[in-house]
């Protein structure tokens, strides 16, 4: 992605464009609200004082029908409300709050939301509709709490009958958007909101149990929970009261974290790891906040925000405000924001809102009027809905996800998402829950749910090894981290909606779907049968081709390449006898040597019957006497792990050879040239990933300086044995040579244990 | 608490905050370590081994522009501490001890309610520059400016106000500023502008009831300045005697007043000036106070003539070429005296103008804070780790040559000497007192820092080694000594392309000019000829490196062939051989391109009388595999009949 000085004009581009092409409808109602508001901060006639109460609930209740309205249109589950909800499930189904049963991953930062959802699982209801209901309530709460709060902040001479506060959040289309979502956002913020109401109304113990829920329901929330802490510490005569604000952190959060640290095993939740692990990203995170900031209009609140700030400056709201938001917004930075538009924002807005009235009341009070209905014209920004992201279009990292995840029916509850189809296809195959082969994708919540299938998250939310893995570069957040193929293989994962084997194989392994490639990493009998079942199209007819398979002519690496893909995809989960045929059709058509019979007839991970391994070379505690090196590739050799840009090399054992570098990666080139040893075995084994180029990127054995076998990688990094005939060569010299000439795409390679076999007498 | 507890806890929270946002920015730029700043280690490393303030055998030279950096670093390295770590100990040292200055300068007085706006915005003001917190890890004398400069500022304001003035009172600004003066050649001229604004203040602050005459502020002016004056002369004295210099060599390799110098001056001060806008806005407001308060625009005046005089200074001499705008960093102390003094005067009254003072201060700190990052200078000092090539090479070159002492020519005259130890030539410049005083005609025209050479000079020198450009090498010249070098025929003749490669904390190859004869060169006597294997690898396909017994050789890859030209044998048998590591490679000796005899890894030839047989030697490796050569070995074994 382009740097923050590049992207800024860009950014401004943009928001003029789309609010040149805001249609009259949208400015119209928008003009409207502001006329609305800016009367709502004169004062009242005095023959409407009798009416005031009257006014103050219509108002209100029309504040509240219009949030609920606008959130109710807009409704939407997105794909990670799904992933609460499978804890939820699970909970309630017994397997504890586990995204896959028996394995205790925290990949949820929302636990009291989690629970929540979890009880009406319980009363039968779907969290999709309780998500949807709990959410407009909570908005609908968070405009009630604003209206009460300004009420509680306006001067006696400028009460407030009718919300300022109320009607820009009822009206944000930024708040409206997080009305739904299926996620904790506005119940959050909501809890916020009331902690502050309640220390406003000194009900310290109150605002003490709010604020630890809200903390209990997004954890990041603990700033607004310390910040209004110490906002209530700075002030002698509220000093006293941060005492009982505080009890609720003792009884209730220090056990409630005891617990979930004890169960987890992880101080900090999952999916701290996955998004950032502590790294910041304060690029991103600073568009993340412009963006929003820009989109959502806030910068119209701020005429009216600094004089509420000045008026109220010894004010706990103000206080709390200038303690809480400045550190909330530096976090947001830091992490890199999120790849919602606006979701992390939104606790913030209704503070914003609160203190904007505030502002404008206090001028109001203050005869200040003219300039209060001149600061109040910015009030527009906010109520205009500019559209700063098209629908389903993903752009600085950002996206606005409802488009991606719009409910189309609410009971039953639909999604429009090609995973919703996918989730339909895989249940209509496999059913739900146990028993239904395990999956891999990158939007786990809507699959996961529904089919209540073993699942991997290919972002590692729910994953505890991709979690923990290096970021290779910085993108979207939430989305850097990446389970590799090679761990997808390892897990036994069948169904994925990645692409795990080179391109030449993907005839074989992807299944025709509507909208996503789903792919077969294994060619497991029943999986195949169940699919065929619902649809016998379903699965390429891979037994028929390994049936009729005759190797490309002149291309030694394509056979052994052919040979680790119907090892990994197919014999592997087969038995032997399967692999024999193949292999001894191959020889008897030449295509084979018969004396590598015994190794290709077995599985790559067991010694062959009879022969035992003579002498081997281990990158364990290598001793590097005598071998020879030139160029970048085995600068530091031999490698314990793969740096972070390349993806996890799976299927050696400890130390191995790579010609990727943390400096150059691909680019890195070089020759590795062991000591000369004794050829004593008949066979030769020797362990290959990485790149396939058999002129650039080989692992040699060398007699007489001429290289008499040769193997090269299949542009994977599982390791995959090859089998080299080395009787001829018996009682000469050799040596080991690993060469990496090129760059580019897969242009590295790993090599670990060679090992010569001789046959058991 | 008591209440001088208080304020005591006060102005550490103070100075904590802004240090810690410092160090915090520190650490996003580290590991820069400027190559200059390796110049002045490399003094600092000779002093310690008792080779004296010498940058290189032979005539003395002062090559560095920071004398008292250059001592602090010895000072600090004397038990033993990694000299980098110890540059980078004073840098951040000094770094918070300006910091410290800021605060202390605008902390309230005991009699005072306590008001820590203006100490924190102040110190918050260096707590977030880019510049100080670059170069308190960059290596270079800039921190402690700013300290010194800092501090000699606080305690003369600290004197404004006092009805008179003894020596006794005017001694530790004195010999802040006399301290400066070592610091850096300039910083007299800092000294001066300071004593001259403290005579102009301390003239305008005197009340009407007991006017000071214009003699005695003059007087406490000198004064002021007589402690620098005589620092100053000290250090003249040291550098006639030692260096039999007038000035350091840096100022004649790099000063020229010409209009190129002042046009690159001026947009190096404009772009700063673009980037930190915000707080040159803030201590733009300082005229409210100079026009309302007397003793407000004696402070800033105290202030504002050193920084008048240094932006000058820093237009006339055309900016720099460091990352992150080194010479910005005594502007950036003075200015955020004038911001302090502009939030000073809003705190102190009504309680909407001290919400303005803070809200303007807050902005203004917050928004240059973040234009710092994107700004290509700061971004410069996040890429720029070349330096740390030359660790790797260093490292190298002085396992393999160390016990010869060859004689190093670079352009990177800082990394490569600091790291190798060896004698060395400086190809700009700086630390060559030849080159100062051979300056070119068109001196002044060209980039800074990199405008003198003389190739028949180096050459004359014979140097063993020479690196062009950057520790990785190039193999054309960049600068004046080396493309004048290599202009000369005898250049060719004499000097062989060595690709060698290092493997350190990273790999690095490194294109380094070897010379065939002398210490490290080939070995000839009548009867031998020792040809080092790194003198084959003179062509990019092919790299000097060690086995894996760690001996230094050419590793000959299949397809390439190392050659070597210009050998002569004299008239009698010869036997070639070479000393390797793996398979035996394939040799050759060739007349004119054609082959007169090969083998593997031994031959045997005959070169008739009367006439020496001019010839190449060519070694391959034998088929695919590799071989390391480390040495080719001529031997006559018999004369000419």
């Amino acid at each position: 992605m382009d740097s923050l000085p590049v992207l800024l004009p860009a950014v401004w581009e943009r928001y003029g464009e789309r609010f040149r092409k805001l249609d009259v409808a949208s400015w119209v109602l928008a003009i409207a609200l502001l006329c609305l508001m800016i009367a709502a901060l004169l004062r009242l006639p005095a023959r409407l004082r009798k009416v005031e109460r009257w006014l103050s609930w219509v108002s209100l209740g029309a504040a509240v029908t219009g949030a609920a309205i606008a959130a109710w249109r807009m409704r939407w589950l997105c794909d990670d409300a799904f992933i609460s909800f499978r804890y939820a499930k699970n909970l309630v189904d017994g397997h504890g709050l586990v995204f896959n049963p028996g394995e205790r991953v925290e990949g949820y930062t929302n636990f009291l939301w989690t629970v929540l959802m979890a009880g009406f699982v319980r009363l039968g209801i779907h969290p999709g509709q309780a998500a949807i209901v709990l959410g407009i309530a909570s908005y609908a709460g968070c405009v009630l709490l604003a209206a009460h709060l300004a009420r509680a902040l306006s001067p006696r001479r400028s009460p407030a009958v009718v919300s300022v506060a109320a009607i820009l959040l009822a009206a944000s289309p930024l708040m409206a958007n997080f009305g739904t979502s299926g996620l904790e956002t506005g119940f959050g913020a909501m809890l916020v909101l009331l902690s502050l109401d309640r220390a406003v109304h000194r009900s310290p113990l109150q605002a003490g149990l709010a604020g630890i829920a809200a903390v209990m329901t997004r954890p990041d929330h603990a700033i607004f929970y310390v910040a209004l802490g110490a906002a209530l510490l700075i002030d002698r005569p509220t000093r006293r009261s941060a005492l009982r604000y505080a009890i609720p952190f003792f009884a209730l959060y220090l056990p409630y974290f005891a617990i979930r640290w004890a169960y987890y095993g992880d101080f900090l939740p999952n999916t701290f790891y996955a998004k950032s692990g502590g790294d910041s990203y304060f690029s991103q995170g600073i568009l993340y906040v412009l963006l929003c900031t820009l989109g959502g209009g806030l910068l119209g609140l701020l005429p009216l925000i600094l004089p509420g700030l000045y008026h109220l400056r010894r004010h706990l709201v103000v206080r709390f405000a200038l303690l809480a938001i400045p550190i909330y917004l530096v976090y947001i930075m830091k992490i890199g924001g999120d790849f919602m538009y606006g979701r992390l924002i939104i606790p913030v807005v209704p503070i914003l809102a609160v203190l904007a009235e505030a502002g404008a009341r206090r001028l109001v009070a203050f005869r200040r009027t003219p300039w209060a209905i001149a600061a109040s014209v910015f009030l527009l920004l906010p109520l205009l809905p500019v559209p700063l992201f098209g629908a389903a279009e993903k752009q600085w990292n950002l996206a606005d996800e409802r488009t991606f995840y719009p409910v189309t029916s609410f009971s039953p509850v639909k999604v429009d998402s090609p995973f919703f189809q996918w989730s339909d296809r895989l249940i209509a195959a496999f059913g739900t829950g146990p028993g239904t082969p395990m999956l891999s994708t990158g939007c786990v919540g809507i699959v996961g749910y529904r089919t209540m299938a073993p699942l991997i998250d290919i972002f590692g939310l729910t994953d505890r090894h991709v979690a923990h893995s290096p970021i290779a570069g910085r993108t979207r957040p939430g989305h850097e981290k990446r389970a590799a193929t090679s761990y997808l293989l390892e897990r036994g994962v069948q169904l994925a909606d990645v692409e795990a084997y080179p391109s030449e194989y993907l005839p074989f392994t992807t299944l025709p779907t509507d909208r996503v490639a789903l792919q077969l990493l294994h060619y497991d009998d029943s999986v195949v049968q169940k699919l065929r079942a619902v649809n016998p199209a379903a699965v390429p007819d891979f037994e028929a081709h390994l049936a009729s398979y005759r190797p490309p002519a002149g291309q030694p690496d394509r056979l052994a390449c052919d040979l680790w893909f119907f090892e990994e995809f197919y014999f592997s989960r087969h038995p032997n006898d399967k692999r024999a045929a193949l292999v001894t059709r191959l020889a008897q058509e030449g295509h084979l040597p018969r004396s590598l019979l015994p190794f290709l007839a077995t599985s790559p991970k067991e010694a062959p019957p009879g022969w035992t391994a003579v002498h081997r070379i281990r990158f364990d505690g290598a001793d590097r006497q005598d071998w020879l090196r030139s160029g970048s590739a085995f600068a530091s050799w031999p490698a314990t792990e793969s740096p972070p840009a390349q993806s996890a090399v799976s299927g050696g054992d400890g130390a191995f050879l790579d010609t990727f570098t943390a400096v150059e990666g691909d680019s890195a080139t070089g020759r590795l040239q062991s000591p000369e040893f004794d050829i004593t075995g008949e066979v030769s084994t020797v362990l290959v990933a990485g790149g396939r180029e058999l002129q650039h990127l080989t692992v040699s054995l060398v007699v007489d300086g001429q290289p008499v076998a040769s193997s090269t990688g299949c542009n994977m990094e599982s390791l995959s044995r090859r089998v080299w005939d080395t009787r001829r060569w018996v009682g000469r010299k050799g040596r080991i040579l690993v060469v990496d000439d090129t760059g580019g795409g897969w242009g590295h390679l790993v090599v670990d244990e060679f090992a010569q076999w001789r046959r058991q007498p | 608490m008591s209440p001088a507890r208080i304020r005591l806890l006060a102005i550490v929270a103070v100075v904590a905050l802004s240090s810690t946002l410092l160090v915090a920015q520190a650490l996003h730029y580290h590991p820069f370590f400027a190559d200059d700043a390796f110049i002045s280690l490399r003094y600092a490393q000779r002093l310690l081994h008792g080779q004296g303030l010498t940058w290189s055998e032979g005539l003395r030279v002062e090559g560095y522009s920071n004398l008292l950096w250059v001592l602090g670093c010895a000072l600090i390295g004397l038990p033993g501490i990694d000299l980098v770590l110890a540059a980078r100990l004073l840098g951040v040292g000094s770094a918070i001890a300006a910091i410290a200055a800021l605060a202390f300068a605008f902390f309230p007085a005991k009699t005072e309610r306590l008001n820590l706006d203006a100490s924190v915005a102040a110190s918050l003001i260096l707590g977030t520059s880019a510049p100080l917190a670059v170069w308190a890890i960059g290596g270079l004398e800039q921190p402690l400016v700013a300290a010194l400069l800092a501090w000699g500022l606080t305690l003369a304001l600290r004197l404004l106000d006092k009805p008179t003035l003894g020596w006794r009172d005017v001694l530790p600004v004195g010999l802040l500023f006399g301290l400066l003066a070592w610091t850096r050649p300039d910083g007299i001229a800092l000294s001066a502008a300071a004593a001259v604004g403290f005579f102009l203040a301390r003239k305008l602050v005197s009340d009407r009831s007991a006017k000071r005459l214009w003699s005695t502020a003059a007087l406490d002016g000198l004064r002021l300045f007589a402690a620098p004056a005589g620092f100053f002369a000290v250090q003249l004295a040291f550098r006639l005697a030692y260096y039999r210099a007038w000035v350091p060599n840096p100022a004649l390799a790099k000063l020229a007043f010409t209009s190129e110098r002042l046009q690159s001056g001026i947009a190096y001060l404009t772009h700063a000036a673009n980037v930190n806008l915000p707080v040159i806005v803030l201590a733009a407001l300082v005229v409210l106070p100079v026009v309302r308060d007397r003793h407000a625009r004696g402070r800033s005046l105290v202030v504002a003539i050193p920084l008048l005089l240094w932006l000058i200074y820093v237009a006339l001499i055309g900016g720099d070429i460091f990352p992150a705008r080194r010479h910005i960093v005594p502007a950036v102390v003075m200015i955020a005296f004038l911001a302090g003094e502009a939030v000073r005067f809003g705190s102190q009254r009504r309680t909407r103008a001290r919400f303005v003072a803070q809200t303007a201060a807050i902005v203004a700190i917050g928004l240059n804070f973040f234009r710092q990052f994107p700004d290509p200078e700061s971004l410069r000092a996040t890429q720029e780790r070349w330096e740390w090539d030359g660790h790797v090479v260093g490292a190298f070159l002085i396992k393999h040559f160390g016990d010869r002492q060859p004689l190093l020519a670079a352009d990177s005259a800082g990394t490569l000497p600091y790291f190798t130890r060896f004698p060395a030539i400086d190809l700009l410049g700086l630390n060559d007192r030849y080159m100062t005083t051979h300056r070119p005609p068109d001196f002044g025209h060209g980039p800074l820092g990199h405008e003198l050479g003389n190739g028949e000079y180096v050459l004359g020198r014979q140097p063993d080694l020479i690196v062009f450009g950057l520790p990785r090498g190039e193999d054309r010249a960049l600068y004046r000594s080396g493309v004048e070098m290599q202009r000369n025929p005898r250049f060719d003749a004499e000097y062989v392309l060595v690709d060698f490669e290092a493997y350190g904390v990273a790999y690095v190859r490194s294109r380094i000019w070897v010379r065939r004869s002398g210490p490290i060169g080939i070995r000839t006597t009548p009867d031998r000829i020792e040809i080092p294997g790194f003198f084959f690898a003179s062509r990019s396909t092919l790299a000097a490196g060690e086995d894996s017994s760690g001996r230094l050789g050419v590793v000959l890859a299949p397809a390439a062939t190392g050659h070597l030209r210009g050998l002569s044998l004299a008239p009698g048998r010869w036997r070639l051989g070479a000393e390797f590591s793996g398979p035996p490679p394939n040799l050759a000796v060739l007349q004119a391109d054609h082959e007169v005899a090969s083998g593997s890894s031994e031959i045997e030839l005959e070169v008739p009388a009367p006439v020496e047989l001019a010839c190449d030697i060519a070694l391959r490796s034998a088929g695919s595999t590799l071989t390391h050569v480390r040495q080719v070995n001529a031997v006559r074994v018999a004369e000419a009949p």
